[in-house]
């Protein structure tokens, strides 16, 4: 019998709620400033039925979801992007994560008829418009082509979508993208040219051993090891534009990077890394093995302290905490909270949002 | 009928010519040297020459190499040697940041500064007399540096000494006014800890490096913009010409003292897959650019405008000094010490390789 996570999931989403700043926004550790992409995930997590977009939402998660999108709907640019939080005025990759939260709102209409503006429909449109025509890399000349391939074994005819515009494309934003795009509508988008050519991106970046890094698979020569990170967040992409066609490589690049982040999630030492691995698996593997990795980032280290020896001397540090018990956080960060609670819901609304 | 008379043709003096011709050449080497003086423009060339000029007549910048022959043996005291060699810094009721170079962890390669040679720096500043040291990082190939930290014993170690780690890439961000203006860019976006720090010292790690000829501690000062506005792999910075960028962060960040962790560095194909190499050294100054200088010299590379660009760039700009006659090397002879480093790729021969 799967394990029920209901009070692991309150607990996190009442931590949201509390550690949420002044301005509506959240920072990446609780009481740091506020950045657009925490803010995004953290209403991902809340937008759960059972956080603060089902019935009898608790007055404070309501309110901590009505001010994260008043944060959200000041910041936009007049050119339909976001910066990287309130004093940044440069459009940046925040954007994508914000287009996600807008099609997410937009799509279910309970969630939209607590918390949806009017306006949120042609912010959405700004947006979508932003990430397709400024977010992409641009396009390069043969030359440049040339060059890309033979240094880095990368083909630069992919685009894939950067951290600010006009600059190279990299797996974490092109990931963030495809999905921020794609849950408008994926029947529709799957079959569009920029999400088709950011699937090869993609696949095209992929470490050969499996898994994902920043989008340098190859150093001169050398392979570049993957990082879960990166991996997670491709994973996520690949799970919203996977379709009956894509049998063959870009399943086994999918494949690959599902036994990359299993093989690292129990020797990982980092909360937050294994909250992204727990993410990313949760939405590949079965049940059982869900479970696993729930109980796994929920209780922390359960088998005793760790013992790390630095120079002969033992120092018991227990680096894997779990959630904390009392506040419901991670690492007390609404960043890697939000990630977790993610991680822990089986409600699948943030990516194929009905 | 109005009859016009042809107006006169005014006729032009000698004297006028000349004077014609002598504001014209004026005018036209005016532009030729503002163009030749790009990105730093006329103004600022003339001042950076006399710079130059009066520094010809200054005293030389000392940098102290000690012996270190392993990472496992007391590194304090030779560190305290080198400390006492060198016109150090005052450290009393300073606020320190620490930065380290930690990007990857690859098995059995000496890729990021060793926890022991951090430690003994901690408890150096900390015996100096600090308010507080932080040791902070912001790696550019992943978002999550926990476990880098952890596989490298830096945490435990931190951990042991009650010393704070600040994740750059994360932190709060202030926007800082970019000095130089080499890259175009009339701010830099920094880490809070960084902006509010007394004194920066930087902590890389002798090695080769396949762009930038060798990495030390001013192109360590990459890793302290933070990932969440330049994105990972801090690409943007490459883009925008990797010389003009160490030098800009150089003189923007001003960090006033250095220690090089040389005890084992890397040679041929660095910062990530070149071959350990043994130098049993470290490297102390409290003028960057004659401490890179001097470590490239250790490493048998001349740090020339062929080479290692961005010290030679520095010296031009009057950042530090690079000419062997302007260093005064203290402590151990760089003779007994100085080994033939294998030199990193040349990539336009690599670009021929594929």
């Amino acid at each position: 019998m799967a394990t029920d996570f209901s009070d692991v999931l309150q607990l996190g989403y009442d931590y949201l709620a509390n550690s949420q700043n002044n301005d509506g926004g959240w920072g990446y550790r609780r009481g740091g400033m506020s950045y657009v992409e925490p803010t995004a995930l953290a209403l991902l997590a809340l937008f759960n039925t059972a956080g603060a977009g089902g019935k009898d939402v608790p007055e404070k998660r309501y309110d901590a979801v009505s001010k994260g999108l008043i944060f959200l709907r000041t910041q936009m640019h007049d050119d339909g992007s976001w910066g990287i939080m309130p004093a940044d005025t440069g459009a940046s990759w925040m954007t994508y994560p914000v287009l996600w939260v807008l099609n997410v709102l937009l799509k279910i209409p309970e969630l939209f008829s607590y918390y949806g503006e009017p306006a949120d429909q042609d912010k959405r449109d700004k947006a979508k418009n932003w990430v397709l025509s400024k977010g992409r890399e641009p396009e390069v000349d043969d030359d440049t082509n040339a060059q890309v391939q033979k240094l880095f074994q990368i083909d630069s005819t992919y685009l894939g979508w950067s951290w600010g515009p006009g600059e190279a494309g990299w797996v974490i934003p092109t990931s963030l993208a495809i999905v921020g795009l794609v849950v408008e509508d994926p029947a529709t988008m799957r079959e569009t040219t920029e999400i088709k050519n950011g699937k090869d991106y993609l696949r095209d970046r992929a470490c050969p051993a499996g898994g994902w890094n920043v989008g340098n698979p190859y150093m001169l020569g050398k392979k570049l090891p993957p990082t879960p990170d990166a991996t997670t967040f491709a994973l996520l992409a690949w799970r919203t534009t996977l379709t009956a066609s894509d049998f063959g490589p870009n399943i086994d690049a999918v494949d690959k990077g599902v036994a990359y982040l299993d093989g690292y999630i129990n020797d990982s030492n980092s909360d937050h890394t294994v909250a992204l691995c727990a993410w990313a698996l949760s939405l590949f593997k079965e049940a059982a093995n869900v479970d696993t990795y729930r109980l796994h980032l929920v209780r922390g280290l359960t088998a005793g302290d760790k013992i790390f020896t630095y120079k002969g001397q033992q120092i018991t540090k227990r680096t894997l905490a779990g959630q904390n018990k009392i506040n419901g956080d991670w690492v007390d960060s609404p960043y890697t909270t939000a990630i977790a609670l993610l991680a822990i819901s089986d409600d699948r609304y943030y990516l194929d949002p009905k | 009928m109005t009859l016009r008379t042809k107006p006169r043709k005014k006729k032009i003096t000698r004297r006028q010519f000349t004077r014609l011709l002598l504001t014209g050449a004026i005018g036209g080497s005016v532009v030729v040297a503002e163009l030749a003086s790009r990105p730093l423009g006329l103004i600022k060339w003339i001042g950076v020459t006399f710079k130059r000029i009066n520094r010809g007549f200054g005293s030389q910048s000392k940098v102290a190499i000690v012996n270190a022959p392993s990472y496992d043996v007391d590194l304090l005291t030779p560190l305290k040697t080198a400390w006492d060699l060198i016109d150090a810094p005052a450290i009393t009721g300073k606020k320190v940041v620490i930065k380290p170079n930690i990007i990857y962890n690859l098995p059995d390669r000496a890729i990021n500064t060793n926890a022991s040679v951090i430690e003994a720096a901690i408890q150096l500043l900390q015996e100096k007399g600090a308010k507080e040291v932080v040791v902070a990082e912001g790696t550019a190939y992943q978002r999550d540096l926990t476990d880098l930290l952890y596989s490298g014993g830096i945490a435990p170690m931190l951990q042991m000494h009650g010393v704070p780690f600040v994740d750059l890439n994360h932190d709060d961000v202030v926007k800082v006014p970019s000095k130089g203006g080499y890259t175009g860019r009339d701010f830099t976006w920094m880490p809070r800890t960084i902006a509010e720090a007394d004194l920066i010292v930087s902590m890389p790690k002798l090695k080769t490096h396949h762009w930038a000829g060798a990495t030390l501690s001013m192109k360590n000062m990459y890793g302290i913009v933070p990932g969440v506005k330049y994105g990972w792999p801090k690409n943007n910075l490459h883009v925008t010409g990797i010389e003009a960028n160490i030098v800009e962060l150089y003189e923007t960040i001003a960090p006033q003292l250095a220690i090089v962790d040389g005890i084992t560095g890397m040679e041929e194909d660095g910062p990530l897959f070149g071959k350990n190499r043994n130098s049993q050294v470290l490297v102390v100054g409290t003028d960057l650019v004659a401490v890179d200088a001097t470590c490239c010299r250790l490493m048998g590379i001349e740090p020339d405008s062929t080479r290692v660009k961005h010290i030679w760039y520095a010296d031009w700009l009057g950042l530090g000094v690079m000419n062997q006659d302007k260093i005064k090397v203290v402590g151990v002879p760089i003779n007994t010490v100085r080994q033939a480093y294998e030199l990193p790729p040349n990539l336009d021969q690599e670009l021929k390789r594929y």
